[in-house]
C-alpha cells in the first residue's frame, strides 16, 4: 500500500544529517574535555556586579550569566562533563558484566543460563529511577554510586543481544573447526566470538549512553546526583527553574545542550543499526 | 430471517461440553496463576528493599543526621530495631508493612503509611490522564504515518515526535512551563490546585510515552499490511476503513500494549519527575522530598508502594494482552 518511496535526494538528506549528529557530539566532546581551554571563564567565579544578563547581549558573556553572575558558555562547557563521564563508565560498566555473562550462557546454557536469564529479568523490571533514590538515601550521594546504579540496570541489555548471538554461531562451522582444532575457549571467544559481537555491541552501547545520560540529567535534576555549585546540565536546569520568570536562559539553555547530545547520540545510534539491518527495530 | 436470530444458538455452546467455561474469557488457572506471580514479584521487592537496606551495613549511621552523636544514633537503631538479629528484623519489616504499623514519619503526625496513601490518588490520575494522552497521541499519530492520505501527514508529526524522544521528561515540564503559564499565561504552573494544574504535568506524561507507541504501532502496522487476510478481506468487498480499523489495527494493538507494560518502569520513573517539576502532590515528589529530609519510614513505604504499582501494572497489561490475542491464553 503505502510503502516509503526510498529515492537517492533522501538518503542524501540522511547522510547530512548523520554527519551534522557526529560534528555536534564531536564538538560536545571536545568542549567537556578540554573546557579549562575552552571556557572563557572559571565555571564557578561569581560577579555578582552582572547577574542574570540576558544571552547574545554582550560579547563578554555571550550566552548570558546565572543568577550569581556567573559566565553561562563557560558553566554549559564544564556542565557537559559530570554526564558524559558517568555515561560514558556506566556503559562501560554494563559491557564488563553483560558481555562475560552473555558469552558463558550462551555457549554453555543450562542452569547457569536460567539463574543470570532469571536476574536479568528481575534487574530490566524493577523501576530503575526509584531504585537509585532508595540507594542514594541510604548511601549518600556519590557519582560513582549513580554510575554504579545505571550500570546495573543496563546490563541485560547487553547480556541479551551477546548470548542470543553466541547461541545462534555456536553450531557453525569455523567454531566447532576451532574447537576441534584444539583452541581453548579463551582463544575461541576472542578470535571467533566477539568479533562477531562488536557489531552489535556498537548498537547496544549507543542506545544505552542514551539512556545513561538521561538517567544522570533526572537523578542531578532531583537534586541526587551533581549537587550544585558543580555545574552539571540536570541540576542547573534544577537551579534555573526558580527563575523561569525573569531568567528562562539559566534552565532552557542547559536543556538545549543536554537535548543536543541526546539528540545526536540518537542519530548515531539509528544509523549505526541500520547499517548493521536490524532495520531500527527495537531491542 | 430477522438479523436478531443469527449467531451462535444456545444449543451449540451447550453442546460442546457442560464444563466448559463459556463465560470467563480468561481461564481461571491461567488467572490464577498470574496472580501467584504477581504476589511473588510484590514479596520479591519487599525483600530487595530489606536487602539493600540491611547491605548498608549500618543503616542508623547513614539515617541519622551528619552532626548526630553516638546517643542520638543509638536512638535510632533502637527505634527501627537495627540492634536485632537479621532474621527477626525482617520478619518485623515484613509484618510492619503488612499491617501498616511502620512507625510514623519523622516530620508529621501521621503514620508512614497515611502519608503515602494520601497522595496515592493525586498520582494515580496524573498517570491515567498521562497514559491516556499518550496512548492517543502515539497512536493516532502512528496510525496517520501509515495510513494518511497525503505524505506531509504521513511523515512531519511522526519525525516531530521522535524528536521528543530525546527530550527529557523534566525538560519536556520546564519548556511547557515557560510557553503555556509564563509566555501565554494560560495554565497554573504548579500545585494542584484545580483542574487546569492537570493538564501541563500529564500532557508532559504523555509527550514521554507517545514516541514509542507511535514508531512500535507503526512498524506493527507496516508488518501487518502485507498479511494474507487484508487480501482476503479486500477480496470480500470490505471498505478501506473497515480493514484498516478492524482488522489490521486490531492485529497490532498486541506489541503495543506489551510495550506499554515493559515501559511500566520508566513510565512510573517518569511520574516521579514530572510531578517534582510540577510540584504536583503526588506519591514522587512526596518521594523525592523525603529522601533528601532523610524520612525513612516514608522513603521504604514509597518505594514498597512504587514496587505494587508496577507489579499491578505488569499484571493489568498481561491480562489486556490475553484479552487482545486468545492464542496468549493458555
Amino acid at each position: 500500500m503505502n510503502l516509503p518511496k526510498s529515492t537517492m535526494r533522501r538518503r542524501d538528506l540522511g547522510k547530512v544529517g548523520e554527519w551534522a549528529a557526529i560534528a555536534m557530539l564531536s564538538a560536545l566532546v571536545i568542549g567537556a574535555v578540554f573546557a579549562p581551554f575552552v571556557a572563557p571563564y572559571d565555571p564557578l567565579a561569581q560577579d555578582l556586579t552582572n547577574i542574570m544578563q540576558p544571552p547574545f547581549a554582550s560579547m563578554a558573556h555571550p550566552l548570558g550569566t546565572d543568577f550569581l553572575g556567573r559566565d553561562m558558555l563557560s558553566r554549559i562547557i564544564y556542565g557537559a562533563q559530570p554526564p558524559m563521564v558517568v555515561g560514558a563508565f556506566a556503559v562501560l560498566l554494563a559491557l564488563v558484566i553483560g558481555v562475560p555473562l552473555g558469552i558463558m550462557s550462551g555457549w554453555r546454557g543450562g542452569w547457569p543460563d536460567m539463574a543470570i536469564g532469571r536476574l536479568a529479568d528481575i534487574q530490566m523490571s524493577i523501576p530503575g529511577l526509584v531504585l537509585a533514590l532508595l540507594v542514594l538515601a541510604m548511601l549518600g550521594k556519590h557519582l560513582s554510586l549513580v554510575v554504579l546504579i545505571i550500570a546495573l540496570e543496563s546490563w541485560p541489555l547487553h547480556y541479551r543481544v551477546v548470548r542470543a548471538y553466541v547461541q545462534s554461531v555456536r553450531g557453525n562451522g569455523y567454531v566447532e573447526a576451532a574447537s576441534l582444532a584444539g583452541v581453548g575457549p579463551v582463544g575461541i571467544t576472542f578470535r571467533h566470538l566477539l568479533p562477531g559481537v562488536v557489531p552489535l555491541l556498537a548498537v547496544t552501547a549507543t542506545a544505552n549512553v542514551a539512556t545513561a545520560v538521561l538517567a544522570e540529567a533526572a537523578l542531578s535534576y532531583l537534586g541526587m546526583g551533581v549537587v550544585p555549585p558543580t555545574a552539571d546540565w540536570g541540576s542547573m536546569v534544577a537551579e534555573g527553574q526558580t527563575q523561569l520568570s525573569g531568567a528562562w536562559w539559566i534552565s532552557v539553555l542547559p536543556g538545549f545542550a543536554l537535548i543536543a547530545l541526546l539528540l545526536s547520540v540518537q542519530v548515531i545510534g539509528n544509523a549505526i543499526s541500520a547499517r548493521q539491518s536490524l532495520g531500527g527495530r527495537d531491542l | 430471517m430477522p438479523p436478531s436470530t443469527s449467531g451462535p444458538t444456545p444449543a451449540n455452546t451447550a453442546s460442546t461440553g457442560a464444563f466448559r467455561s463459556a463465560r470467563l474469557p480468561i481461564g481461571p488457572r491461567v488467572l490464577g496463576h498470574r496472580l501467584l506471580a504477581a504476589a511473588f514479584a510484590v514479596w520479591a521487592a519487599v525483600t530487595i528493599v530489606f536487602v539493600m537496606i540491611t547491605a548498608t551495613g549500618d543503616p542508623a549511621l547513614a539515617l541519622a543526621p551528619e552532626d548526630a552523636s553516638a546517643a542520638q544514633v543509638e536512638q535510632i537503631r533502637a527505634r527501627y530495631g537495627f540492634d536485632q538479629p537479621i532474621p527477626v528484623q525482617y520478619v518485623r519489616f515484613v509484618v510492619d508493612l503488612a499491617t501498616g504499623g511502620f512507625p510514623s514519619s519523622l516530620y508529621s503526625r501521621q503514620t508512614a503509611a497515611q502519608v503515602v496513601l494520601g497522595t496515592l490518588p493525586n498520582t494515580l490520575l496524573l498517570g491515567g490522564a498521562g497514559i491516556a494522552i499518550g496512548v492517543l497521541l502515539g497512536g493516532t499519530v502512528g496510525y496517520l504515518s501509515v495510513f494518511a492520505r497525503f505524505r506531509v501527514v504521513r511523515e512531519v508529526p511522526i519525525s516531530v515526535l521522535m524528536v521528543f524522544q530525546s527530550i527529557p521528561a523534566f525538560l519536556t515540564g520546564i519548556l511547557l512551563i515557560l510557553l503555556f503559564s509564563l509566555q501565554l499565561r494560560w495554565l497554573p504552573t504548579s500545585g494542584a490546585r484545580s483542574w487546569w494544574s492537570l493538564i501541563l504535568p500529564a500532557v508532559t506524561v504523555g509527550l514521554s510515552l507517545a514516541p514509542a507507541i507511535a514508531r512500535l504501532l507503526r512498524s506493527a502496522l507496516m508488518e501487518q499490511i502485507t498479511a494474507d487476510y487484508v487480501n482476503t478481506a479486500r477480496a470480500k468487498g470490505l471498505t478501506r476503513r473497515r480493514i484498516r480499523l478492524h482488522h489490521i489495527l486490531g492485529n497490532s494493538l498486541v506489541p503495543v500494549v506489551t510495550l506499554v507494560g515493559l515501559q511500566a518502569g520508566s513510565l512510573l520513573s517518569g511520574i516521579v519527575v514530572v510531578e517534582t517539576v510540577f510540584a504536583w502532590p503526588g506519591l514522587g515528589s512526596q518521594l523525592v522530598k523525603s529522601v533528601n529530609l532523610h524520612d525513612y519510614p516514608v522513603v521504604v513505604t514509597a518505594v514498597i508502594v512504587v514496587a505494587i504499582a508496577y507489579v499491578l501494572l505488569s499484571l493489568l497489561v498481561d491480562l489486556l494482552v490475553m484479552l487482545l490475542n486468545p492464542r496468549s491464553r493458555y
